[in-house]
């Protein structure tokens, strides 16, 4: 059995006032394992961005609790917040959030210089990322300079330089066009396979999320269903993924 | 409606105004205040003998000049509120309103603000002008209660001057506005710092210097030829060849490093970079600097003329230097993160040089140009008290008597044309004129012997006093007596007369001899007594009076006659001003028959112009200098301000890399710091530079006008008052910077 990574216990997170409470998640518990690439899926508003949130330690539970490596992270001092998450995490977003002002190389070697990394070790750790992610060619170019994908690549690169115990990716293929999603999406299960990233992938888009090895579905703050592809291939999965989205009243629109 | 949609924009956005109403309010402020003095109503409590007619006459138009230049603070302060309501510009238009009424309703959104802050600056004004009021008083030496009051007229003008601005600067918005295509309104936030823009600036400084570079080579070569034989030969040797040769070579280089990169180019066939040239040249231009000022320090042998040359060559490398400098930083920037990997990637050093190095290379010349302006304001309030204490020491030393008259010979006189000491129609005026002596005086100056009055010569002698004349004047001007054995003479110094100029001459003049009688040096020979400038030879090498005994003047020859009076009670400025005129009519009439020179001097006209002139040159620079720090600092705090959503981005992106609240409070500090401390750092060395030159070069000033004690107490004030200034500025915009970035 692998190791346990991250511990979902019974979490609930309400906004509003006494008179009109919004649930935005509601009694959600599961495990992450080492080494999995898990995809969480589900239409707007179905809490998908608060769940993550809170694992980011960006917002807190109302009620639950969440273990990252064995630590509890709703207990945590809020000094010390910072310090766990760039021990514990590595993030890609949507809109690739790189550092305009500095190089490709120095947004990732930034990441290493916040975590006291010794600087003699930097510059080997950067290229090897950069090798792995076959963005070495353009490392010292600035995000203004190169494409959407590359930039994503790049906050790839940053995400896992640390070797995180979890990554965690907010709609990493949102702003990409198909062709540089799909590279992307290698780029992740390369991560996943070749180094060993354990990655919690948020998303509403089913050809992303077939990339996964095990989807949740959300659906009004509850999980809905749960799906493992195990052995089919990534086309059944789609299949497998787009038959539950009907269920759960996804709009086609959703499923482009 | 749009009126009321414009007044609740207004409201909601009151942040977003609040650097426009701040700096608007001290700009009216200062204009209000400085310009309250020259108002009809400036009633300040002042006794008869003054009148400050003559200040309010000399300050009206320099005051207005100074705030035209506040005009470009407020289009610039406009620029940025403009730039963080496009967004906004663009919904509206979106929504359907037609892009004229939008310019419309941010024309009336800026001038409600601005009506806003003439309110409020009016108020500030007001306080400030009782605050300069005490000071001016401080100058008569007079008591000064404040009070609170507002002149009519100084509020008209302020209000039309500033609403006139305003009305005019809205058109130019309403203009650009209607021009603007949504898209980019849209954009306006996203804008990336544009790619560096064809410099035509630096090219052309570099060519510049490159003639002059090739100027001191030239004068280089001269100051060797003249200097060469004495020099090396002196105790100083060692340093004076390096000196030397520094200063000949230096330029050379720097004019030979241009020529090569012109040669490359030609070979070539292409512009070169000038990154890495003007790197270079910075650094020779620093070395240039410091061996020129070897010169400015001086060598006994060097004249004024050399020193005061090299003094010349100093400002304008320094200039350039100023320029260059901001040019080549961010080049040196990224060579020191590709060279230095151990600093590089140390804490949050990697970050915060990118965060500063993003914004120098899209303001390369605003930051040189606030540089140089920072230095204008430091050199203007190291001047402010050299010039006013030069002033009101002068006047100290001048006006010691109610009414001075001095008469003595000029080119024309001949032996029978001398002045005769005929006062009798000073005190017949006097009488007509009601004003009552406490006391008066003749007093005979004398030629040492017959043979110094040289018929038809421009110059005079030094001349002698009779001991109880000199005693007498003393007397009048509140002094104690002094001394003199039969055998022995003294002398009175004028101030500006330095103590190796007196060590000279009592060097060279051991005894002097009158009629045959030898007399020497009494033991207390430096007086300096304050006594007025008539007692000294108009035309004389040496301002200097020999005090001798009584006896022996009876048969001298007397060449110069002074009249000194004081009056019972003060004279008023008006009578004084009559009297003057009176006075000089008379002087006319006498100096058609005899020809030598007469000149008239009244204390209280003394006093009130001298002290005008000092505080017109007191406030006028205060007030210009105040203005380019208000400027200057302004701008600093609007280039940090002005990009808060790029830097609230970053910060969240940082934020949520891990990196704490703390460290990110120390990132935002150390960038703000370094933005507003680079200017102020090299504007801070230059000054200290220039300063250190002019005050010793009025070195003599200081020490017997000013007194050094006085003058540091008044430079320390006015340092005091730039610390004040940043400090404010610098929290106001950390303050603000921190609301503006605010995280989550």
């Amino acid at each position: 059995m692998k190791r346990e990574v991250l511990k979902i216990d019974h979490i609930q997170k309400y906004y509003g006032n006494k008179n009109n409470i919004t649930k935005a998640i509601d009694d959600i518990s599961f495990s992450v394992y080492e080494g999995e690439f898990i995809g969480v899926m589900g239409a707007s508003g179905s809490g998908k961005t608060t769940l993550l949130n809170v694992i980011s330690t960006i917002d807190t539970v109302s009620a639950g609790h969440i273990y990252l490596g064995g630590q509890d992270i709703t207990e945590i001092d809020d000094r010390k917040l910072a310090q766990f998450r760039r021990e514990n995490l590595g993030f890609i977003f949507q809109e690739f959030n790189l550092l305009d002002t500095l190089t490709l190389e120095e947004n990732i070697s930034y990441a290493l210089t916040i975590n006291k990394v010794p600087a003699a070790e930097i510059p080997g750790k950067v290229k090897h990322i950069a090798d792995k992610l076959g963005i070495n060619e353009i490392l010292n170019k600035y995000p203004g300079e190169v494409s959407g994908g590359q930039k994503q690549r790049c906050a790839c690169a940053r995400a896992i330089v640390n070797k995180p115990n979890v990554i965690m990716a907010d709609e990493p293929t949102g702003a990409l066009d198909s062709k540089s999603a799909q590279m992307l999406m290698e780029t992740l299960i390369s991560m996943n396979e070749e180094l060993a990233a354990t990655i919690l992938m948020v998303t509403h888009d089913a050809f992303s999320a077939s990339y996964a090895k095990r989807i949740l579905f959300l659906k009004d703050g509850k999980i809905f269903n749960e799906i493992i592809r195990g052995d089919k291939s990534r086309k059944q999965f789609f299949g497998e993924i787009l038959d539950v989205m009907t269920l759960l009243g996804g709009d086609l629109r959703d499923v482009r | 409606m749009y009126a009321k949609l414009a007044l609740r924009n207004a409201r909601k956005s009151m942040k977003d105004y609040l650097i426009y109403i701040v700096t608007l309010m001290i700009c009216v402020g200062l204009f209000y205040s400085f310009m309250s003095i020259s108002s009809r109503y400036y009633v300040s409590s002042l006794p008869v003998e003054y009148d400050l007619k003559l200040l309010q006459n000399l300050m009206r138009y320099p005051v207005i000049g100074i705030t035209a230049v506040l005009i470009f603070l407020v289009k610039y302060v406009n620029n940025y509120i403009l730039r963080r309501k496009q967004k906004e510009f663009a919904i509206q238009t979106l929504l359907g309103m037609e892009q004229k009424s939008v310019a419309f309703l941010f024309f009336v959104e800026t001038l409600i603000m601005g009506l806003i802050s003439i309110v409020i600056g009016i108020i500030l004004g007001a306080f400030f002008s009782q605050v300069l009021t005490s000071n001016i008083m401080s100058f008569f030496e007079e008591e000064y209660h404040m009070y609170f009051s507002l002149f009519p007229d100084t509020v008209l003008i302020t209000v039309i001057g500033f609403c006139a601005v305003f009305i005019l600067i809205g058109f130019l918005n309403i203009r650009k506005i209607r021009k603007m295509k949504i898209v980019d309104m849209l954009r306006a936030n996203k804008e990336l710092q544009d790619d560096m823009k064809k410099e035509f600036l630096m090219p052309f400084m570099i060519l510049v210097m490159t003639a002059i570079s090739i100027n001191k080579v030239m004068d280089g070569l001269l100051l060797y030829k003249q200097y060469k034989d004495v020099m090396i030969l002196g105790s100083r040797g060692f340093m004076d060849v390096v000196s030397f040769y520094g200063n000949l070579i230096l330029p050379l280089f720097f004019a030979g490093t241009v020529a090569m990169y012109l040669i490359l180019c030609i070979i070539k066939r292409k512009l070169l970079s000038i990154q890495k040239l003007i790197i270079i040249l910075t650094g020779f231009t620093i070395l240039i600097i410091a061996f020129a000022l070897m010169i400015v320090a001086g060598h006994p042998l060097m004249d004024r003329t050399t020193t005061n040359g090299a003094y010349m060559y100093v400002m304008i490398y320094l200039v350039f230097f100023m320029f260059a400098v901001f040019y080549s930083l961010s080049t040196l920037m990224q060579i020191f993160k590709t060279k230095s990997k151990r600093w590089k990637y140390k804490g949050n050093t990697l970050f915060i040089v990118g965060q500063i190095n993003a914004r120098l290379t899209s303001n390369t010349r605003t930051m040189s140009i606030l540089a140089g302006t920072i230095l204008l304001a430091i050199t203007t309030f190291i001047v402010d008290p050299i010039l006013s204490g030069w002033a009101m020491g002068y006047l100290k030393e001048r006006a010691v008597y109610d009414i001075q008259i001095a008469t003595e010979g000029n080119s024309k006189t001949t032996l029978n044309t001398l002045p005769d000491g005929d006062f009798t129609y000073v005190e017949e005026t006097l009488e007509e004129m009601g004003i009552v002596l406490k006391d008066s005086l003749k007093v005979e100056f004398y030629y040492l012997n017959d043979k110094e009055f040289v018929e038809g010569s421009f110059e005079q002698p030094i001349m002698a006093i009779s001991l109880s004349d000199y005693n007498h004047l003393r007397a009048m001007a509140g002094s104690t007596q002094i001394d003199l054995k039969e055998n022995e003479f003294s002398l009175q110094w004028h101030y500006s007369v330095t103590e190796e100029e007196i060590e000279k001459y009592l060097k060279e003049n051991k005894t002097i001899t009158i009629n045959n009688e030898n007399l020497v040096q009494a033991n207390e020979i430096r007086h300096r007594e304050k006594l007025g400038e008539a007692i000294y030879s108009f035309s004389s090498d040496t301002s200097v009076v020999i005090i001798i005994p009584d006896i022996l003047c009876k048969s001298l020859l007397i060449g110069k006659c002074n009249y000194y009076g004081n009056a019972m009670s003060k004279m008023s400025y008006e009578t004084a001003q009559e009297i003057n005129a009176a006075l000089n009519q008379k002087i006319e009439q006498i100096s058609k028959d005899h020809q030598y020179y007469t000149e008239l001097r009244m204390r209280t006209k003394q006093r009130n112009e001298g002290i005008s002139v000092a505080l017109l040159t007191k406030l006028l620079l205060f007030y210009g200098g105040i203005v380019l720090f208000v400027i200057s600092f302004t701008v600093l705090s609007l280039h940090q301000l002005a990009d808060s959503s790029d830097f609230k981005h970053r910060f969240q992106i940082i934020k949520k890399m891990g990196v704490s609240d703390t460290s990110i409070n120390g990132i935002i500090l150390s960038q703000m710091g370094i933005w507003f401390g680079l200017p102020i750092l090299f504007a801070g060395i230059s000054a200290i530079i220039t300063g250190r030159f002019y005050m010793k070069w009025t070195e003599v000033i200081i020490n017997t006008l000013i007194g050094s004690k006085e003058f540091y107490d008044a430079l320390f004030k006015m340092m005091m008052i730039i610390i004040v200034l940043f400090v404010s500025y610098f929290v106001s915009t950390w303050v603000l910077f921190k609301k503006n970035i605010e995280l989550y």
